[in-house]
């Protein structure tokens, strides 16, 4: 059994495909090079990251398969299944020997699953674009300065905006199903460019990082969520308020809600909170 | 006199400390039947400085109780309202909390959510207290202290008050991304009997003028572009400011001018506009309307006939249908006109009409093709697209892998999407019932209209009446174990008393 394994980066995987094809071989698996489990009868083949190589596939990719197919790469190899490698793989197997029709034979078996996971991702993106929330940190208290959250110090907090008096920072956790962050800071950075704002993607350990409209991400780990400010707790409630008002109860449709705002993501949405009243 | 004085006094304190969230609760709860909250229509880009940006597609960003999306912060300037429209929570006559927003407290809201991603922009409409002017003018003074003061970029839906006069609402509609004016009733017949206080006239009139004036602004736009392009061409250099702009003011109708008295042309209607150097937009996201369904005793074939002709006459980009709420006890409204009511609400009517509404916009299905005088209603147990293919058997079954894409959207179960896989797909070869299955496209009702390589699903007989009972089978075991429940219920209730 022939597996190569990879630094765990796109630019790595492209390079999966450079060597599959420069060696003439067909690995059975790819794997990430950390966590691999040895086992017996493996072959193992380190492939080595080379800008050389990975531009050459990129380009490859855009020259027979399209803007769109390396749209779908792109997207695919932010799901958080484990055989995502493989499938990539696959796929651009079929685009290298066939091209694009081989694209649009989507009830293929190498064709079909990414069509899948590339639709699974997109909805995931689409669900973090309308469920992030933002609560805005205390400015007194910057977690930048104080020791309490020295962990999240990791992450290096934007510099509030000389021009603007406020210097405030919103945060926002999520715990989205694929690692789908990178994919929509675009979208949050241009719509906030007059905020500096986190998001903290609690699953995949990765936080977003955006001031004027630049953004970055920084991996890290168990990031504590800073204070937030009082007001803040103020339009959480007006925004519940507003909420329960809205519904119109004779047509209540539980169901039809869950499906489209799943029980997984409420977690962090402060209008499926108990109401504070409630609690005291 | 001490009493009245009393009464007067506490009513006075109970305005004023009325709080915020008091005032959300009461004018959330006024808005909410109004179905026409979606986000749509307008793509516009970030802009460095400002807040904001409109997706065209739409987002939502939560979903109600009711399972209905929460695109936008949608709330009434103000519930107080001199007219008795019998289907209105609103009405003059209904006795209830009224309130008002002041333009910065609403203005300062909006702003607080959107930067918190609760919300995609505002859907602002109200009541009328005193003149249509007033009220309007009291929206404009939110709005244009969101795009002025504050510069911000999202989106915007306004409903337009009848009886407005045209300067005002020309004013709104350069603030806000949409602009629409409810028809309310699908006939004149039953406006005039619910809303006395309302002519169609003064609804037809200012919809005529959203639409010119959305049709001169695109005009508008593109000669300017034209322009801007040829002068780039011809110099190289930047448009020159002073003509251009008064060439601006006289094609957008700038009326705030002889409001304020005060405005230097487009500049204070749009400083979001004027940064890029272009004209200001007139609802670039267009016009849409409602109508309530279930209030008066119009069939389908009314409704839908109105549709029809709101989409031709004034471009709308929607028409928004709002199953009947029972919101007080008027005796003008007439229930359960064709027994298709569900429960109280018509929501399967509702739903019904809306698939209706859409075959007749993306499926290209005429109107006659659906219903006509003899046959105004719509099938409860089965969706339109099903009752056109039964009543047109002859044309099926179809072979998917040779139908035309306009017959493919029409075979139930199918839609745009669907179709556009088999045709993708079946370019690599003939597609069976396992590859369509794999391709998700659902079968449950399309399988009674296909063939794929020649031949019909296997076990199913193609014969009006078992493909009628093969698609009316689950929806009326469904509701059949509703009414039982119903029933139950009832007698639950029976022994209790």
């Amino acid at each position: 059994m022939l597996i190569y394994t990879y630094d765990n980066t796109l630019e790595g995987l492209l390079c999966c495909i450079f060597d599959a094809y420069t060696r003439n071989e067909q690995p059975d698996n790819i794997a990430c090079e950390q966590g691999l489990q040895y086992q017996l009868e493996q072959v193992l083949h380190p492939v080595v990251t080379v800008e050389e190589h990975w531009s050459r596939v990129r380009k490859g990719i855009h020259k027979k398969m399209g803007r769109l197919a390396w749209q779908k790469i792109c997207a695919c190899y932010c799901a958080s299944t484990t055989d995502k490698e493989m499938l990539i793989y696959r796929y651009l197997r079929q685009g290298f020997s066939r091209g694009r029709v081989a694209l649009d034979d989507i009830s293929h078996p190498d064709i079909l699953p990414i069509e899948e996971l590339y639709r699974s991702v997109g909805m995931e993106q689409q669900r973090m674009i309308m469920f992030v929330r933002f609560a805005k940190v205390a400015t007194t208290k910057s977690p930048y300065s104080e020791p309490a959250h020295s962990k999240l110090s990791t992450i290096p907090v934007p510099s509030s905006d000389p021009k603007s008096n406020s210097g405030e920072i919103y945060y926002a956790t999520i715990n989205p199903k694929h690692n789908v962050l990178p994919l929509v800071m675009d979208h949050f950075a241009a719509r906030f460019n007059i905020q500096a704002f986190i998001i903290y993607d609690e699953v995949h350990q990765i936080a977003g990082i955006s001031e004027s409209g630049q953004w970055m991400l920084s991996q890290v780990e168990d990031a504590q969520p800073p204070e937030v400010s009082l007001d803040n707790e103020e339009y959480q409630d007006l925004w519940k308020a507003f909420y329960d008002a809205i519904c119109i109860p004779e047509r209540i449709n539980e169901k039809r809600r869950q499906q489209f705002m799943p029980k997984r993501l409420w977690k962090h949405l402060p209008e499926m909170h108990p109401s504070r009243d409630a609690k005291t | 006199m001490t009493n009245a004085c009393l009464t007067v006094n506490i009513c006075l304190y109970i305005i004023e400390s009325m709080n915020i969230e008091q005032k959300l609760e009461i004018l959330t709860g006024a808005a909410k039947y109004d179905a026409a909250c979606t986000s749509s229509g307008v793509n516009r880009s970030a802009l460095p400085g400002q807040l904001g940006n409109a997706c065209s597609a739409g987002i939502c960003h939560s979903f109600s109780a009711d399972g209905r999306c929460i695109a936008l912060l949608k709330v009434l300037m103000s519930n107080d309202c001199k007219y008795n429209c019998a289907y209105c929570t609103n009405r003059v006559s209904k006795d209830q909390s009224r309130a008002s927003f002041e333009p910065r407290e609403l203005a300062d809201l909006v702003i607080e959510f959107y930067r918190r991603n609760y919300i995609e922009g505002l859907f602002l409409s109200s009541g009328v207290s005193g003149d249509p002017d007033y009220a309007t003018a009291r929206m404009i003074a939110a709005l244009s202290i969101l795009r002025n003061d504050y510069g911000f970029n999202g989106y915007i839906h306004a409903k337009g008050i009848p009886g407005a006069s045209p300067e005002i609402i020309s004013q709104l509609g350069y603030l806000v991304d949409r602009l629409s004016i409810n028809i309310e009733m699908p006939s004149s017949a039953s406006l005039q009997k619910l809303a006395p206080d309302k002519n169609p006239s003064a609804i037809f009139a200012p919809m005529g003028q959203i639409r010119d004036s959305i049709g001169e602004s695109r005009q508008y736009l593109l000669e300017w572009k034209g322009r801007r392009e040829s002068r780039n061409n011809d110099s190289g250099r930047r448009i020159g400011k002073s003509d251009d702009l008064s060439a601006l003011r006289l094609a957008a109708g700038c009326s705030t001018c002889e409001v304020r008295g005060t405005c230097t042309g487009l500049d204070d209607c749009m400083p979001a506009q004027r940064k890029l150097g272009r004209p200001a937009r007139f609802a670039p996201a267009g016009q849409a309307t409602q109508m309530i369904i279930g209030a008066s005793p119009d069939s389908d074939y009314d409704i839908l006939r109105t549709s029809v002709n709101l989409y031709d006459k004034f471009n709308m980009k929607r028409v928004f249908y709002s199953a009947y709420v029972p919101v007080g006890d008027s005796s003008l409204i007439q229930y359960e006109p064709n027994g298709q009511s569900n429960g109280s609400v018509q929501l399967v009517r509702e739903h019904r009409l809306y698939q209706s509404d859409w075959l007749l916009r993306f499926y290209n299905f005429e109107l006659d093709e659906l219903l006509s005088p003899d046959m105004p209603h719509l099938d409860p147990l089965l969706d339109p697209k099903c009752l056109w293919a039964l009543r047109n058997l002859d044309r099926f079954p179809i072979e998917v892998n040779r139908a035309p894409i306009e017959e493919l959207v029409r075979v139930p179960g199918i839609g745009p999407t669907g179709a556009q896989k088999i045709v993708r797909a079946r370019r690599s070869g003939a597609l069976d019932f396992s590859a369509l299955a794999a391709l998700r496209i659902v079968l449950k009702r399309a399988q009674w209209f296909i063939t794929a390589k020649g031949k019909y699903r296997e076990g199913l007989k193609f014969e009006h009446q078992a493909i009628y009972q093969g698609l009316t089978s689950e929806e009326a075991r469904k509701r059949s174990f509703q009414q039982a429940r119903k029933l139950e219920e009832a007698s639950r209730q029976l022994v209790l008393f």
